[in-house]
């Protein structure tokens, strides 16, 4: 018997033990969240579905590679993360790999504590309108920290780079995003 | 809210009949750790290969004479940089990229700054290798082995080579002394038969001095020579025979 209150974690356990039926609930759970973040991440839905249905797939594949003293969230966020780099990066047609100069050194990472209610809902509303104009790897730190609400260490788990790292990002991708608004709204008006 | 619900219905769907008749399965637990297992092996692996490699490099240095080159002023600093061996020392770089790599697979990799494993690694190899060439004598053991040829390709004649010296366009010999007169030495190549050379040393200059030395003494001399194959050293240092080298180069890494 399964009931809304068990944690991912505790049906992750469960499917690990053999009750397959346990991992359609997981799917539940996740779908929605999952097609949000790769919509917004792959900014072209229409091949979303195919995508996803691989994420899955991958996490029942390796479910037993979950440690279930760990959340099961940014487990399954990083396997639908690679899912959907992969997918970038066929669109992309580049198969070289990228250098990330922003894990190369230590960033100090913190929350900006200015960084209000308001200030977090301006920051929603210039996702929805200008994400697809900045570059993805801003891009996805700004999906899972204002829309998913990932907190600076889980985002550093999903992604596998430094919490520093993911504190440099998000500056960064929030001034890139403001600057693209800004570039916006003055086209707009013209 | 139907056609969502019905939309998640059959992704969900679609999913858990792959599991149920498309053989889709769990890996096993073991495949994980076997997974683990291999990454960690292979990385102790490349480990032990780059701090031999640098092991090899700091040998090689003091074999074939270069390392005398530090001591002879800058011209020697820049005559060492001409003859380093850029390319072992580049495959050894290029070794700890792939265990910088390596260690970013575990779980507590991908925390560190890249910058800081590489320069932590280029560190740990650097003391190990430096370790293994001051305190072991595999060095002399596979330099006899080489000698006597039984090296296993692709290794072997590599402990031969190291001893080469650099190109005699760098202006790099190493001699045996045949006669002493002030300031000019004359000597025997060692490595070209028994081609003679003179030296003309230059006044007033520590580097490049006859105090200490002998007739029958080796040296490792370095300078430019003239349209009349008269070389003006800048730098001279005594050392010993190949053989005497050796194993005076095995006593001390025992």
């Amino acid at each position: 018997m399964t009931s809304l209150e068990d944690t991912d974690e505790a049906l992750a356990a469960r499917v690990q033990a053999g009750e397959v039926d346990i991992f359609g609930m997981l799917i539940e759970r996740y779908q929605k969240k999952l097609s949000r973040y790769g919509t917004k991440f792959l900014s072209q839905p229409e091949d979303i579905q195919d995508i996803m249905q691989e994420v899955f797939i991958r996490a029942y594949q390796n479910i037993q590679s979950f440690d279930v003293s760990q959340r099961f969230s940014p487990w399954i966020y990083r396997i639908a993360h690679n899912e959907y780099v992969s997918a970038l990066r066929k669109r992309s047609h580049n198969p070289f790999i990228v250098f990330d100069f922003d894990a190369l050194l230590s960033h100090h990472a913190y929350d900006d504590p200015a960084e209000g209610e308001r200030d977090q809902a301006d920051m929603r509303v210039m996702i929805e309108k200008g994400l697809a104009e900045i570059s993805a790897k801003y891009r996805e730190v700004l999906i899972l920290y204002y829309l998913e609400e990932f907190g600076y260490k889980e985002i550093s788990e999903v992604l596998r780079i430094p919490i520093g790292t993911v504190g440099i990002r998000l500056a960064r991708g929030k001034t890139e995003l403001e600057r693209v608004y800004k570039k916006m709204n003055y086209e707009l008006y013209v | 809210m139907n056609s969502t619900s019905n939309h998640n219905q059959s992704l969900k769907d679609l999913v858990m009949e792959k599991i149920r008749t498309d053989g889709l399965s769990m890996r096993p637990r073991l495949y994980f750790s076997v997974v683990v297992i291999a990454t960690t092996l292979v990385t102790f692996i490349v480990l032990a290969i780059s701090i031999f490699l640098f092991n090899f490099l700091l040998f090689g240095l003091e074999a074939s004479g270069r390392s005398v080159l530090l001591g002879f002023g800058q011209r020697g600093f820049l005559t060492f940089l001409q003859v380093f061996p850029w390319g072992l020392l580049t495959l050894d770089i290029l070794l700890v990229g792939l265990l910088g790599w390596l260690v970013h697979q575990f779980k507590f990799g991908y925390k560190i700054p890249l910058l800081f494993v590489f320069v932590g690694l280029l560190a740990l190899i650097a003391l190990f290798g430096s370790g293994m060439k001051m305190s072991t004598n595999i060095n002399s053991i596979l330099s006899d082995q080489d000698e006597l040829g039984i090296l296993p390709p692709p290794f072997k004649g590599v402990y031969n080579d190291v001893h080469r010296l650099p190109s005699p366009n760098t202006g790099f010999y190493r001699s045996i002394v045949t006669n002493i007169e002030g300031g000019t030495i004359t000597v025997e190549n060692t490595e070209s038969g028994t081609t003679t050379m003179m030296i003309i040393l230059p006044r007033n200059e520590n580097r490049a001095t006859t105090s200490g030395l002998h007739v029958g003494d080796t040296i490792f001399v370095v300078g430019d020579k003239d349209r009349d194959e008269v070389l003006h050293a800048f730098g001279l240092h005594k050392t010993f025979p190949r053989r005497m080298l050796k194993s005076r180069m095995g006593a001390s890494e025992k």
